[in-house]
């Protein structure tokens, strides 16, 4: 280790916890009232998860993470730290990931948890980044200005993320990497702000990961012709947020128990 | 008569008032403590501003005139001596909106670093930090944690030599290094050495603190609250300020610290950060009155490790 031992976290973070909250102030005051434009699409992206849309859904998200990479890290964050300037290009290829991932399949993704673990885990991480963060400032010391909401700030798009690909089933690990990334050095930089609400964001990721790796005891599906299958497993195609759902034994899959 | 002349006149007469018992001496107030530059005798105020994480807001208004106004409090108060870095995110561009709001101060002692690790970007970078802050050449041009030190310190003492800079030094921070440092500080002609040091980090007194009076070296102390948590740890536990404390104008717990930092003999300046005028004008008080001799300074420190 020798060096590093001499650090502290807060030694890796070049501003004030007050200069980080005014980003948030400055993106929402800038962008308002297109905000009150967020909360519907997010119970959009929600819907779309649900409904299996992926074409849709991964168009979205990745707008999101797009305006959020250029309109938050790049334009506002980067004054702050060096360190944003590449977040923000994460961001940005994280959102190109997630459209392209989705555009060449435009099939439906299979509905295959029902109302499992994971999909009640989806939609309560996809809920609470929609709604607790907006929230904040009712139990913090937050300002509403500085109030972080989804598709404008990254905590929230980040978390609202992680929920529609959980509520899918079984998320597509490579679409996962950067919003954990993500989790990971938000986390880090609030813990080092000392601000713990935000703490929120990485919670929200460890959830993520233990469901997603929670094994889904999928009750054998019953041999059937190609012709039964999904129109996108027909096709022999992938689906955007689960490619072994295409899988003909478990395609047709729609409310596989969970242990 | 120029600034310059001037400051230097009055810096003789500081030299010999700090080789007094209870050595402080008067620059503009007659209450003011300053010390001088070892290698010029050149007096600084003993309390200096630090720029890391407080002045990196960006082009957030409000937060910049917020800054402007701790730099009003600093120039008020008596402060000279203000240091930043490339590494600090935007505070270069902060103090220099503020030291142009505020008309450039005269009493300004402006002190930078190199930070890169091409050893041939130094006179640029310096010329970059240069128009950041809006002057026309540094006062003070340090090395960055010792970041590529040996191509920078011949670059600037080139620079130094052609008199684009005044002085030069090299820092370290959070005690790491020390025996690079004291390398550097034997082997190379330096006006400054800039060290952590404080009352729960003194590994500097065995060593390198002799060694940079030993040389003519001056030395401006970093991280004096432990960034910050020195002061919250007293100000939480350590009760009232001890009765004797008033006897060297010490009226909190910051200011007992400051004061006992910069009555090492060695120590010529230490650079508190804050983004509070009301902390600002605190940590300035430690600049007033006089300097506590061995004796009290040895009941400060018991003060402060027992609080």
């Amino acid at each position: 280790m020798g060096e590093l031992e001499t650090y502290a976290l807060i030694d890796f973070i070049p501003f004030e916890a007050e200069a980080y909250f005014r980003l948030f102030a400055r993106q929402n005051l800038s962008i308002w009232p297109s905000q009150l434009l967020t909360l519907p699409l997010g119970l959009l992206a929600l819907w779309l998860a649900w409904r299996g849309r992926a074409r849709p859904l991964g168009i979205l998200l990745g707008l999101c993470w797009i305006w959020v990479g250029i309109s938050f890290h790049l334009r506002l964050y980067a004054e702050l730290s060096w360190a944003a300037t590449y977040v923000g290009w994460a961001f940005i290829v994280a959102g190109l990931l997630l459209m392209a991932l989705a555009l060449p399949i435009g099939a439906r993704t299979a509905r295959t948890s029902g109302l499992g673990t994971k999909f009640l885990g989806g939609i309560g991480l996809g809920l609470s980044g929609l709604a607790l963060y907006p929230l904040m400032p009712l139990v913090t010391q937050l300002s509403w200005q500085e109030a972080q909401v989804f598709g404008v700030a990254p905590d929230a798009t980040t978390l609202v993320t992680l929920g529609c690909l959980l509520m899918t089933g079984r998320p597509t690990w490579p679409l996962a990497i950067l919003p954990l990334a993500w989790c990971c050095a938000s986390g880090a930089t609030w813990l080092a702000l000392g601000w713990m609400p935000g703490l929120l964001l990485p919670v929200g990721g460890l959830i993520f990961i233990a469901l997603a790796l929670w094994p889904s005891f999928e009750r054998p599906a019953p041999a059937r012709s190609v012709s039964e299958l999904e129109p996108s497993a027909r096709r022999g195609e992938t689906c955007f947020l689960d490619r072994t759902l295409t899988r003909p034994d478990t395609a047709g899959a729609r409310h596989e128990p969970e242990s | 008569m120029d600034r310059r002349a001037l400051i230097k006149l009055i810096g003789a007469g500081v030299v010999t008032a700090t080789t007094r018992p209870l050595g402080a001496a008067a620059l503009t107030s007659p209450r003011l403590i300053a010390k001088p530059i070892p290698s010029t005798g050149e007096p600084l105020t003993v309390i200096g501003m630090g720029t890391w994480q407080t002045f990196n807001v960006g082009s957030d208004q409000p937060l910049r005139d917020a800054r402007t106004s701790v730099l009003q409090a600093f120039f008020a108060a008596g402060g000279q001596l203000v240091d930043s870095s490339p590494m600090y995110g935007s505070s270069q561009d902060v103090v220099g909106d503020a030291l142009d709001r505020l008309g450039h101060p005269e009493r300004l002692f402006s002190a930078d670093k190199v930070w890169t690790r091409d050893g041939d970007e130094t006179r640029a970078q310096t010329t970059v930090s240069a128009a950041k802050w809006r002057i026309g050449r540094f006062d003070l041009m340090q090395i960055h944690n010792l970041l590529s030190w040996e191509a920078h310190l011949e670059r600037l003492a080139e620079m130094k030599a052609q008199g684009e800079v005044r002085y030069i030094g090299v820092t370290t921070s959070h005690g790491r290094r020390h025996l690079e440092l004291e390398q550097v500080m034997r082997g190379n002609a330096l006006d400054f050495v800039q060290l952590t040091y404080n009352p729960a980090d003194r590994e500097v007194e065995a060593r390198l603190l002799p060694l940079a009076r030993e040389h003519g070296m001056a030395v401006i102390a970093n991280r004096p609250f432990r960034g910050g948590g020195l002061v919250d740890r007293l100000q939480r536990r350590g009760g009232p300020l001890p009765g004797w404390a008033g006897e060297i104008g010490c009226h909190n717990w910051p200011q007992l610290v400051l004061k006992w930092i910069v009555s090492h003999p060695a120590v010529t300046c230490a650079i508190p950060a804050t983004s509070r005028v009301d902390h600002m004008r605190e940590n300035m008080g430690a600049a007033v009155g006089e300097l506590p001799d061995e004796a009290l300074r040895a009941r400060m420190l018991e003060a402060i490790q027992t609080a």
